[in-house]
C-alpha cells in the first residue's frame, strides 16, 4: 500500500485522508488511488449495482468511472469531500449504461434454495427461521423487480437519497438537476414502489404511503406534499 | 410524466418502504470485481507530477503533428495539477487515539478543518453496571435516517468512512444536523434484525454502548463491521447549554449488539462546527 509521499505530516500515523491521498496521487503517487477506492468500495459498489440493477454492468460502470476518475483527478475542486466526487462520477457512469439498456432486462437470480449471488447478501444468513428467511427473500426479489421498473432518474434518485442516505442537495449535485427535481423524482419513484409493493404491506404498520393529488408521497401525519 | 420542482422539504420515507428497500442490502464488493478494479487502475500510468517535465514527453512536443493530444493531456494535468495539490494539502489532520486514520467533514478546503477531526473514541459512561447504559432513558431511539449502504466499517477506515457518510447526508455542520433533528424519525417502527428490529433494541444496544440517554440517534446504516453483519450508528454527540449539537457519536457495532459486539464496537467523536 502506498506510503507518505509528500502529503502533510501525519506524524505516527500512517493513514492519510481522502483528500491528501488524492493530492498525492495528483503528484504521482501510483498507489494513493487506489487506496482511496479500497476505503470506499463497497459503498461504490452499492451505488453501481443499485443503479444499473444488473452485477455485471455495475463492474463495468465502477471500472469505466474509476478510470475516469482515476485520469481526471485534477478535476476535483475540492467543494466537495473526494468520496462524493467519486460517487457521482460512479453514478453517472451508471446511469449512462441504465439509459444506453434500451429493452430493460429482469436481473438473473440465483435457484431458489442454491446460495445467493454476490449481490444477493441479504438477511437470509442471519435468519434462523427458515420461514422469514423465505419471506426476505422474496421480499428482496420484489423490491428489485420494483426498482427495476422506475426510469432510471427516478432510480437514481430514490438509490442515492433513500438507501444511501445522502441529502437531497448531494443527490441533485451528482445527478446534475435542481434539488427540487430530485424531491419530485423522490416523490414518484416512491410512489411507484409503494403502489407495486402494497401486497407486502403490513396491514397493522404505522404511517401508510398516501398519494396526494399533486403526486407527492407522504406519510401518516405529515399532511400532504409541501 | 415531468421532473417539475416541488418545494418544500422532501417527507420522511415510509416506513415499511424503508424496510423493504434496506433488506436488499447490496454486502460488500465482490473480491472479483475488485481484483478487476485493481488490475485495471495497475495497468493505469501514474499521473505527472505538477512541475515535472518528462523528457519524452518533452522531445515529442517538438513534433506537434504527431503528439498533440498527448501534449494537450500534459498540460492540462500540469496546469491543474499545481493549483489542485497545494488546495488539498492545507489541512492538518487531528490526532487520532490508537492509530485510526483522520478524517475532515468534507474537505480540506473547508475553513474549520482545526476542530472538524473525527477523533476515535470511546464514550465516557461505562456500559456495564446496573445504572449506567440504563436504556430506558432513550426515550426515541429511532433514527431520523435507515439506510443500508452495505458498507464494511473497519479499523482505520471508519473515521473516512464515516465522514463520507455524513458529508453525503448533508450533515457537515450544526445547522444542518439541527435541522435534521426536527424533522420527524424517519419510521415509528424499524426494519431488519438485532439491534435494529425494533427502537426498543436499539436504545438496549445504545444503552450498553454507554451512550447516554440524550444521544438521539441520527442515522442507522446497515452494512457490516470489520466483515460480519452490523450497522453504523450517529448520534448526537454533545450539546451546548442551548442544546445546539456541538458533536456527533458514531459507532459501528455488531448486529446483535452482544456483550462481545459491544466490547468491539468502534467509536468515532465528530466535532461540528
Amino acid at each position: 500500500m502506498s506510503e507518505q509521499t509528500g502529503g502533510t505530516p501525519l506524524g505516527d500515523s500512517p493513514t492519510r485522508t481522502d483528500a491528501e491521498l488524492l493530492a498525492a496521487h495528483c503528484a504521482g503517487d501510483p498507489d494513493a488511488f487506489t487506496e482511496i477506492v479500497r476505503r470506499h468500495k463497497d459503498r461504490l459498489w452499492a451505488v453501481a449495482l443499485r443503479t444499473t440493477g444488473n452485477p455485471e454492468e455495475a463492474s463495468d460502470a465502477l471500472q469505466d468511472a474509476l478510470i475516469s476518475a482515476y485520469r481526471r483527478a485534477d478535476s476535483f475542486r475540492g467543494d466537495s469531500a473526494v468520496t462524493t466526487w467519486l460517487h457521482r462520477i460512479v453514478v453517472n457512469a451508471s446511469l449512462d449504461r441504465l439509459r444506453r439498456r434500451s429493452v430493460r432486462t429482469w436481473v438473473p437470480l440465483p435457484d431458489e434454495g442454491t446460495g445467493e449471488s454476490p449481490a444477493t447478501l441479504v438477511d437470509d444468513a442471519r435468519l434462523a427461521d427458515p420461514r422469514a428467511a423465505a419471506e426476505s427473500s422474496e421480499t428482496v426479489r420484489e423490491v428489485r423487480a420494483a426498482l427495476d421498473t422506475l426510469p432510471p432518474d427516478q432510480r437514481a434518485a430514490i438509490v442515492l437519497v433513500d438507501l444511501e442516505g445522502w441529502s437531497v442537495e448531494e443527490a441533485a449535485q451528482a445527478l446534475d438537476c435542481p434539488v427540487g427535481t430530485v424531491k419530485s423524482r423522490c416523490f414518484r419513484g416512491r410512489a411507484k414502489l409503494a403502489e407495486r409493493l402494497a401486497h407486502l404491506r403490513n396491514p397493522d404498520a404505522p404511517g401508510p404511503v398516501v398519494l396526494p393529488d399533486n403526486g407527492a408521497v407522504t406519510t401518516d401525519g405529515e399532511g400532504g406534499a409541501p | 410524466m415531468s421532473d417539475s420542482d416541488i418545494g418544500g422539504d422532501l417527507p420522511p420515507l415510509d416506513p415499511e418502504l424503508a424496510a423493504w428497500l434496506a433488506a436488499d442490502a447490496p454486502g460488500p464488493m465482490p473480491d472479483d470485481v475488485w481484483a478487476g478494479i485493481q488490475s485495471r487502475l495497475s495497468d493505469e500510468a501514474p499521473l505527472v507530477p505538477a512541475g515535472v517535465v518528462d523528457l519524452d514527453s518533452e522531445r515529442e512536443r517538438r513534433r506537434p503533428r504527431r503528439v498533440l493530444p498527448w501534449l494537450v493531456g500534459a498540460a492540462g494535468v500540469m496546469v491543474v495539477g499545481a493549483v489542485v495539490v497545494p488546495s488539498l494539502q492545507t489541512s492538518s489532520p487531528a490526532p487520532v487515539a490508537d492509530g485510526a486514520s483522520t478524517a475532515q467533514p468534507a474537505v480540506a478546503a473547508a475553513p474549520a478543518t482545526e476542530a472538524g477531526g473525527a477523533v476515535a473514541s470511546a464514550p465516557a459512561a461505562s456500559p456495564s453496571g446496573s445504572d449506567a447504559g440504563d436504556a430506558s432513558g432513550i426515550v426515541t431511539a429511532i433514527p431520523r435516517s435507515i439506510i443500508a449502504t452495505g458498507t464494511d466499517y473497519s479499523g482505520e477506515s471508519l473515521p473516512e468512512q464515516v465522514t463520507s457518510l455524513l458529508s453525503t447526508s448533508g450533515m457537515v455542520d450544526q445547522a444542518a444536523v439541527t435541522a435534521a433533528l426536527t424533522a420527524s424519525p424517519a419510521a415509528t417502527t424499524m426494519p431488519g434484525v438485532g439491534l435494529s428490529s425494533s427502537p426498543e433494541a436499539l436504545a438496549d444496544c445504545l444503552g450498553r454502548l454507554g451512550l447516554p440517554p440524550d444521544a438521539m440517534p441520527l442515522v442507522l446504516d446497515r452494512g457490516t463491521v470489520n466483515g460480519r453483519d452490523g450497522s453504523l450508528i450517529v448520534t448526537i454527540g454533545a450539546q451546548d447549554s442551548a442544546g445546539i449539537p456541538t458533536a456527533l457519536h458514531a459507532v459501528a457495532v455488531g448486529q446483535d449488539c452482544s456483550e462481545e459486539d459491544v466490547a468491539a464496537a468502534q467509536h468515532l467523536d465528530i466535532p461540528l462546527r
